[in-house]
């Protein structure tokens, strides 16, 4: 039955998929041949495009188109358990955000592998952009699963976004002054894969591993969350 | 009337969320700017809520317009408001304005806060006159766009792709710059209004309406005690027209709206319909952005030298590159104070000579020379106490000449040939350049570049400035002789070459000083700058104003002026500035009130830069780049005709900064500009053509031509050697007499 799930959701998201290989790949693409900025600039904005738009993109549409279309009630009538169509939407809806940067990501190395920014530093970027992106995408979806449309979806994915540099800029401001452990703190936050590729924090290796570590528990909760969120959707409840 | 009271009720009611969600996030980011500065002490300008005007308000605002418009013309509701008694054209008319008063509410109230209680930067006044009318062209767009799709998220996507084609279609499309949003915020010469400084030789100059915090005319009239009837205002007629065409969307999108609505016109779309359009228009723009700067250059190679290394001014001959050197600021020194050490690269990018420069040294901003006996000859100053601010600190300044033998390099590569003081000046930190402090012998003394002839190493050139009795400045052009035994110059000629050149002065016009409340006016002497005087073939070419000197040296110690060429142009005069000529400097002519005090700066200007091949001479300025042309010579005379102009696209203006280096061979112009050197050939005149282009991963400093054709790009981390365009053909041009 999952496998099902996992065709009925690509069939209604892989225009979605193939619309951000597009977009993206195509701007790497036209920037890199044409080499209109420094290869790590053209990286750098293509990381904010996946990091940020991807994940509201894809976190959008998990469950409010369903609803927008009045397919919710059918699907959750469906003798599936709430966690498999969970499970094979947040499976589905992560590919949005993997495909493109992957796609991108072989391009560049076709077309400037080495060039200006060295293969150690771009799969090291990478690897962050997709831990970040992915992190993202499950605090956003975390807050707007239970959104009737995507446009709300979408509103409440891009509020997070802003509180949560809210929060991380009250908490620089908070900690510049008064001090505190801060080392912790970015341990927890969610743009710890940012501060890492910013050579902000965490400059020890076992830190990183131990704040990687910490990350995906994190992710673990969050997934949690979402399954509940979404058992308690189907079932009605506010 | 009570059916508009109402109406404009329900429409505050149904914004109000925007108007206070928009308010705090507006006001968040400059608060936290301004708590941030009051804590910390920073003294900096404030334009956090400039930033967010610009970078975020055309968002909010499509927001603001698509929900207003969206909220009562979904599916059902807009049955119901035609049911009314209400004509539509009233209802969207109500509509239109409350939600422009929210947005230019949430957007403009910051600034204005910032504005009344803050130090604030030109930056921050300016999206009030200029930002705000392209938020309203992208409100009254999106205002139609919401009443024809009716859908909320389709209508903000479908205004988002209007919006980025009112941002970016002007900037791409060379004719339409004077909308182009980036350009009106960003150059002078789209600005609101400008009083009238002075009016000089028929010709007006005129002065940007706001500086620094400071209301121009309130400072004229309040406190220059200058009737207001001096001052006149204009309006560029780019920005009239710009605000023209923002202010006719007004109309034009309530009375598209209301026909809408009338006709029950509505466009059918679904999400995969807006998303694909947005992302084609926008990598359609992304592909014209491509098409305009990506590099058709190559990079032949890469000299990496190094973080600790800074490279200024160059000179490249066959086999050897010179460069003046600055390494990072040593930890144990005074603040500011950076050691200066002099290296030689070979053109393996391997570093074949240091030359170790006393302590307490920063260099001059001059290419070195490579003579052709391999010797290579550095300048550089020395300041025996550098404390910026402390006037107890004593300040004395030595400039100094060394030169090294490249052909007997020492082992280990570490040696001091020669030091020499030129001469000594008082000066105060790191106004040296450009203020000059008068010393004991009445005598202004420049760090300008001597010059050292290869072939007579033993006399340098110098120019001087000097007060007169009469409170007149002369301008010698001195000629010092090394002695052998102490290595100390001394003055053997001085050839007086003030009747020669005419100088300009650049006047600024009255300005309050912080905290002060001092009036003063300056007035400034534009000196040819090092790049503008050079010796070849015994003879010293020397740019001064609107002339060039010809100086016969080949008698050193009895200099003769061969002949000065004159040439017309345009070049020296910028549109925000005044420049005086010599002779109506005068104290006693100055038109200004009696009792502002002024003060006379001398300083000199490397820019803009400009290159002459002996038959074009290219000039740079803010607006691009002019090729002049020989027109006619006389005995005395040689004038220049400009005979074509290259404008730099609105895209090259919003990307770049100003052109910092210009050589021309071959005819073709080599440009560097930002991180990028462009090539543009001039051999079909008047029509200069854009034939290269290189995008550099870093700001390239400096450019230089190579013998063998190839160019050498100076970065601050990296020498880089491009290939030039396939057309170009290697080979110097020797300059003609």
């Amino acid at each position: 039955m999952i496998k099902s799930l996992l065709q009925k959701e690509w069939l209604e998201q892989r225009w979605k998929i193939a619309f951000a290989t597009v977009i993206l790949a195509g701007y790497t693409t036209i920037s890199l041949r044409a080499r209109i900025m420094p290869d790590d600039q053209i990286y750098y904005m293509g990381i904010i495009f996946s990091s940020v738009l991807l994940p509201i993109f894809a976190s959008m549409s998990i469950v409010a188109t369903e609803r927008a279309n009045r397919t919710f009630n059918t699907l959750i009538a469906l003798p599936v358990s709430p966690k498999k169509i969970i499970a094979a939407k947040l499976i589905i809806s992560s590919l949005i955000i993997l495909i493109p940067i992957l796609i991108s990501a072989i391009l560049s190395l076709i077309i400037a592998g080495n060039r200006e920014v060295s293969y150690y530093a771009f799969i090291y970027a990478l690897f962050l952009t997709i831990s970040f992106s992915l992190t993202f995408f499950l605090w956003s979806t975390v807050f707007n699963i239970r959104q009737p449309t995507e446009a709300r979806a979408a509103i409440i994915a891009v509020a997070v976004l802003i509180i949560i540099i809210f929060i991380i800029m009250s908490a620089e401001f908070y900690f510049k002054i008064y001090g505190g452990p801060v080392k912790w703190y970015h341990t927890f936050h969610p743009f710890i894969y940012v501060m890492f590729m910013l050579k902000i924090s965490h400059s020890l290796l076992n830190d990183r591993i131990l704040a990687t570590l910490i990350q995906l528990i994190i992710a673990f909760a969050l997934i949690t969350t979402i399954t509940i969120r979404f058992s308690r959707l189907t079932r009605g409840k506010s | 009337m009570k059916s508009i009271i109402a109406l404009t009720w329900k429409e505050y009611r149904q914004i109000r969320w925007f108007l206070i969600i928009g308010l705090a996030i507006f006001l968040i980011f400059p608060l936290y700017e301004d708590i941030d500065s009051y804590i910390h002490g920073y003294k900096h300008s404030y334009q956090m809520s400039a930033i967010m005007a610009v970078f975020f308000g055309g968002i909010f605002t499509i927001f603001v317009a698509v929900a207003i418009t969206t909220a009562d013309l979904r599916t059902k509701l807009d049955t119901f408001w035609l049911s009314r008694p209400i004509n539509p054209l009233k209802l969207l008319t109500i509509k239109y304005i409350i939600g422009l008063t929210t947005t230019l509410l949430v957007i403009s109230l910051p600034i204005i806060i910032q504005i009344c209680f803050l130090r604030v930067s030109d930056f921050t006044v300016k999206p009030l006159y200029n930002n705000t009318f392209t938020l309203i062209t992208i409100y009254s767009t999106a205002f139609i766009i919401g009443c024809l799709a009716r859908k909320p998220v389709y209508a903000t996507m479908l205004a988002v792709a209007a919006a980025l084609l009112i941002y970016f279609l002007p900037v791409l499309i060379p004719p339409l710059r004077f909308l182009c949003p980036s350009e009106i915020l960003l150059n002078d010469s789209f600005g609101i209004a400008y009083v009238i400084s002075e009016t000089l030789h028929g010709r007006t100059f005129y002065r940007n309406l706001f500086l620094d915090n400071q209301f121009y005319p309130y400072s004229f009239h309040h406190l220059l005690n200058i009737p207001f009837t001096t001052l006149t205002i204009y309006f560029t007629t780019n920005w009239l027209i710009y605000v023209a065409l923002a202010l006719a969307s007004c109309p034009i999108a309530i009375f598209l709206s209301a026909l809408t609505i009338r006709r029950n016109y509505r466009v059918n779309l679904n999400q995969k319909s807006i998303l694909w359009s947005l992302g084609i228009i926008a990598l359609l723009l992304w592909s014209t952005v491509a098409y305009q700067l990506g590099s058709n250059l190559t990079c032949l190679r890469r000299i990496p030298f190094g973080d600790e290394y800074y490279i200024d001014p160059l000179a490249v001959s066959p086999e050897k590159i010179a460069e003046a050197e600055k390494k990072h600021q040593s930890t144990n020194k005074s603040p500011g104070y950076d050691n200066s050490n002099g290296a030689v690269f070979d053109n393996q990018g391997r570093i074949t000579a240091i030359l170790v420069f006393p302590p307490n040294v920063w260099n001059i901003y001059c290419p070195p020379l490579l003579s052709d006996t391999g010797k290579a000859y550095f300048q550089y100053n020395e300041s025996n106490v550098w404390s910026f601010g402390d006037e107890r600190a004593q300040r004395s300044t030595h400039q100094f000449l060394c030169s090294i033998d490249l052909n007997q390099l020492p082992d280990p590569l570490i040696r001091i040939d020669a030091v020499i003081p030129v001469s000594v000046s008082s000066c105060c930190g790191n106004c040296c350049s450009s203020m000059p402090l008068l010393t004991e012998d009445n005598t202004y003394t420049y760090r300008l570049p001597v010059l050292w002839s290869p072939n007579e190493p033993e006399n340098f050139f110098c120019r001087r400035l000097e007060r007169n009795t009469d409170s007149t400045y002369s301008l010698y052009l001195c000629t010092f002789a090394i002695s052998p035994d102490t290595a100390r110059p001394t003055i053997i000629n001085k050839l007086d070459i003030t009747p020669y050149i005419e100088p300009s002065f650049q006047h600024n016009p009255p300005q309050i000083t912080q905290g002060y409340k001092t009036k003063y006016s300056s007035a400034q002497e534009i000196i040819s700058s090092s790049y503008r005087i050079f010796i070849y073939n015994k003879l010293i070419y020397m740019h001064y104003g609107d002339k060039y000197l010809a100086i016969d040296i080949t008698s050193p110690a009895q200099p003769e002026l061969v002949t000065a060429y004159n040439y017309r142009h345009s070049a020296n005069f910028s549109e925000t500035e005044t420049y005086l000529p010599r002779f109506g400097l005068g104290l006693e002519n100055f038109t200004l009130e009696d009792d502002i005090n002024i003060a006379i700066n001398f300083g000199f200007s490397s820019w803009p830069p400009e290159s002459f091949d002996g038959t074009h001479l290219v000039k740079a300025d803010r607006q691009g780049i002019s090729v002049y042309e020989i027109s006619q010579i006389t005995d005395s005379h040689v004038t220049f005709t400009k005979v074509a102009h290259h404008s730099i696209t609105p895209l090259e203006s919003l990307l770049g900064t100003r052109i910092s280096n210009i050589f021309l061979r071959n005819n073709q112009i080599y440009v560097s500009r930002g991180g990028s050197i462009t090539v543009f050939d001039i051999s079909d005149l008047p029509k200069i053509k854009k034939v290269g282009h290189y995008s550099s991963p870093n700001h390239i400093y400096n450019i230089a031509p190579m013998p063998d054709g190839n160019i050498l790009a100076k970065t601050r981390h990296d020498f880089q050697i491009i290939a030039p365009p396939p057309s170009a053909t290697t080979g110097h041009t020797s300059v003609q007499k």
